[in-house]
């Protein structure tokens, strides 16, 4: 087959080829996170900063590279014939075609323990569901914070100033304790306990700076962790800085990435809650405004409607009433004495008829005695020269009596006839 | 003591929110939303005056605790 060039292959440029197993490299998971435990030798460090070494046991040895980056934060530095472990990724080197490990940890074979250490005690924590089990919360206003740390330490005064600016209405309880050396666990312990002791405490802060893996590995312990998970107060850890994670941090309530970011997440910011008052009572004075203009404008209508049911609207229907009626007795009153008036004038019209007026027009006269006005009906009620008034139709006279005639005949005949009283008037 | 102010502070905190809430609801008569207000005004005084005077207190466990 190799004869036949062109049936299904083809011939590779050498950076061609090595791009491509440099592409096999890179995606091989196993090789993309290796720890390797070997020899050193070979180790130098060029002008910008960047180590090389070999890493090499009886039977092989592998290139490896320390970028400059990482070499600075590299807290060993082997000498030839350490016993070493390497992490990093495999990848090759074009311009000599060799295989190379490019580590971003470097540490004597004694810390490579530790780092086995450290993972089997963070596997078993976890199997054993230290690492699932329920966060105790957080109270939004910690009245009391217990910290757990070095009293020298330049974290205590990051989470003070922080606590401080944020936060101030908190009360702190340091306890004191070392954070790195053998005796460290032990006495970060005992100040775990004593601050969960003390019921008042709101939440216990475990922190300590930026260091080495070896200087952060009183954090890594065992009993720290689970003296961590026997607290019943909340406890956040801050332990170095944010790529740092120890199995404090695993087992905690609450992960910080450094001291100062516990410290903030244990205690509330003050500018916000001032900034919360201040647009509450915005809130309230524009809801009691509100209120307010609507007070008044329901005040208005209830104004308008007294008005309309005031009794003052009634008593002026009432007196309206009252002029109606009053004008329309008048003209009832008025009515009726035209109705009298008219009546009147029927009755007189009728008395008119019957008056002895009528009959004195027809020339009978009525005579009355002048002394007594009695009227003179018979011969007998008047003696000659007696005063006497005549009546007659349009007028009356004074008259005097002479002497009686004795005359009966005509008088009953004047009271039987009708047609000639004239004749008959007493003169 | 100033001590007395740290749970007074959460108190009337959330007095206050109470309030504000029961204001918002809307469902008070002028007087109680009047009172509500009056009420939430001081609160809000106390709470700011709470922050104003406060300091950080840092008090050391003994020996013996630690």
């Amino acid at each position: 087959m190799t004869r036949f060039l062109g049936l299904g292959t083809k011939t590779w440029a050498v950076s061609e080829l090595m791009e491509y197993i440099r592409q096999l490299l890179e995606d091989d998971v196993v090789l993309h996170d290796v720890w390797l435990a070997g020899e050193v030798s070979n180790f130098s460090r060029s002008a910008p900063g960047h180590v090389y070494f070999t890493l090499k046991d009886a039977q092989a040895a592998l290139g490896c590279v320390a970028w400059r980056t990482v070499a600075a934060r590299l807290t060993w530095q082997p000498a030839l014939g350490d016993a070493a472990v390497a992490h990093g990724s495999i990848s090759i080197y074009g311009a000599r075609g060799t295989v190379q490990l490019y580590i971003d940890q470097l540490l004597p074979a004694g810390q490579g323990d530790l780092y086995a250490q450290f993972e089997r005690l963070r596997d078993r924590l976890r199997d054993e569901g230290l690492f699932d089990r329920e966060r105790r919360s957080l109270p939004e206003f910690p009245r009391v914070l217990g910290i757990v740390t070095s009293p020298r330490a330049a974290a205590l005064q990051d989470v003070l100033r922080t606590l401080e600016r944020r936060y101030p209405l908190a009360r702190v309880l340091l306890a004191p304790a070392m954070v790195q050396g053998e005796q460290a666990p032990l006495q970060i312990v005992a100040a775990l306990r004593a601050l969960d002791a003390r019921e008042e405490v709101d939440a216990i802060l475990l922190v300590r700076g930026g260091g080495s893996l070896e200087e952060l590995w009183a954090f890594n312990d065992e009993r720290v962790a689970r003296a961590v998970v026997a607290c019943r107060h909340p406890v956040v850890t801050g332990v170095g800085h944010e790529t740092d994670f120890t199995i404090a941090d695993f087992v905690s309530d609450l992960r910080a990435p450094t001291p100062t970011a516990a410290a903030e997440l244990s205690a509330p910011d003050q500018a916000e809650i001032r900034q919360r008052i201040g647009a509450w009572q915005g809130q309230m004075e524009w809801r009691i405004g509100q209120r307010l203009v609507e007070a008044g404008q329901a005040l208005q209508r209830q104004m308008h409607n007294l008005q309309l049911a005031s009794p003052r609207a009634r008593i002026d229907a009432r007196r309206q009433q009252a002029d109606e009626m009053i004008l329309r007795a008048g003209r009832s009153l008025f009515h009726t004495l035209e109705l009298w008036q008219a009546g009147l004038a029927g009755v007189e019209a009728r008395l008119q008829v019957l008056s002895p007026l009528a009959t004195l027009e027809r020339g009978y006269a009525i005579v009355r005695r002048e002394e007594d006005s009695a009227i003179v009906a018979s011969v007998g009620q008047v003696s000659a020269g007696d005063g006497l008034r005549v009546r007659v139709g349009d007028g009356e006279f004074a008259a005097v009596a002479g002497p009686s005639l004795k005359e009966t005949k005509v008088a009953q005949a004047t009271h039987g006839g009708a047609d000639d009283a004239g004749d008959r008037a007493i003169v | 003591m100033t001590q007395e102010t740290e749970p007074s502070f959460e108190e009337a905190y959330r007095e206050l929110e109470a309030t504000v809430r029961r204001m918002e609801a809307g469902d008070l008569t002028l007087e109680e939303a009047l009172a509500a207000y009056e009420k939430g005004v001081r609160l809000a005084r106390r709470c700011q005056a709470a922050l104003d005077e406060a300091q950080l207190r840092v008090q050391q466990l003994s020996e013996g605790e630690a």
